[in-house]
């Protein structure tokens, strides 16, 4: 699920965690968690929202390269996110479409959008959007 | 005092015994049951207020057990938490999608996750 074609507007909540050690770890996902609990999330979509930012916040442990990961709720026309972003320094060699597939395939189908944009430093950025489904208990035939 | 029942899903019994003690540790009164099947027989006989389910598990794995817990009518309202040492994105997303209201990691602070979620779940105030 992606939307395009209208401007993208940051709303609340604005929460940050600055991300040193595995302990930040663990306060990244609690504070994913209450981030998509402020949006409307299931209890479900806010679990798949908190592993998505543990394995960034994982990832910038492995690095050993402190960053501040940001989550913002997002709107565009009546759709609403969760837009968790952190800036990479240690991309800032990296081919940006190898660091895209990578970061892809650590994050899996848990965030809708997934991006890596080229700049100093790189950033990337995940969003999950809010639908009829995600603010309720689903069950799959899986 | 309301006493509130959770059924531990958990083979190990080294595991078992920590995360039941944590369990107690916030007043929760802990029912340990070391397979699938059995889980399933006794939720449908007994249905707790919360089961704490292990991914790892002899007869079927976790996800098995929460597709059928979460189809059974006596037990889909049953918050599960599944407790795991697989997060990675699919094992999260298969664990999600059977159902559970929550996938947590089996990590050092395995107590501090299952006792967030408890409080965001309801089940602790």
């Amino acid at each position: 699920m992606s939307f395009s074609g209208g401007a993208r507007i940051v709303i609340p909540p604005v929460l940050s965690v600055q991300v040193v050690d595995a302990m930040d770890v663990m306060i990244a996902r609690n504070t994913a968690r209450q981030a998509a609990s402020l949006l409307g999330f299931s209890s479900a979509s806010r679990a798949q929202i908190a592993a998505a930012v543990a394995v960034l916040a994982d990832t910038i442990v492995s690095a050993d390269s402190p960053q501040t990961i940001h989550l913002n709720g997002l709107r565009i026309g009546a759709q609403t996110g969760l837009q968790v972003s952190c800036v990479a320094p240690w991309l800032a060699g990296a081919n940006p479409d190898d660091a895209l597939i990578a970061l892809r395939s650590k994050i899996g189908d848990m965030m809708d959008e997934v991006a890596v944009e080229s700049g100093t430093p790189p950033k990337m950025s995940l969003i999950l959007w809010l639908s009829a489904a995600r603010t309720t208990q689903e069950v799959s035939a899986v | 005092m309301t006493t509130i029942n959770v059924m531990l899903v958990e083979d190990s019994q080294t595991q078992a015994r920590q995360i039941r003690e944590t369990l107690e540790s916030v007043g929760l009164t802990v029912q340990v049951i070391g397979d699938g099947a059995d889980a399933i027989r006794e939720a449908v006989a007994n249905p707790p207020a919360l089961i704490v389910l292990d991914v790892h598990l002899p007869s079927m794995d976790g996800y098995q057990v929460c597709r059928r817990l979460k189809r059974a009518e006596e037990t889909k309202h049953i918050p599960i938490i599944m407790l795991t040492d697989r997060m990675g994105a699919k094992e999260t997303m298969t664990g999600l999608r059977a159902g559970a209201d929550d996938y947590i990691p089996k990590d050092i602070f395995a107590a501090e996750h299952l006792v967030n979620t408890l409080r965001e779940l309801g089940v602790l105030e």
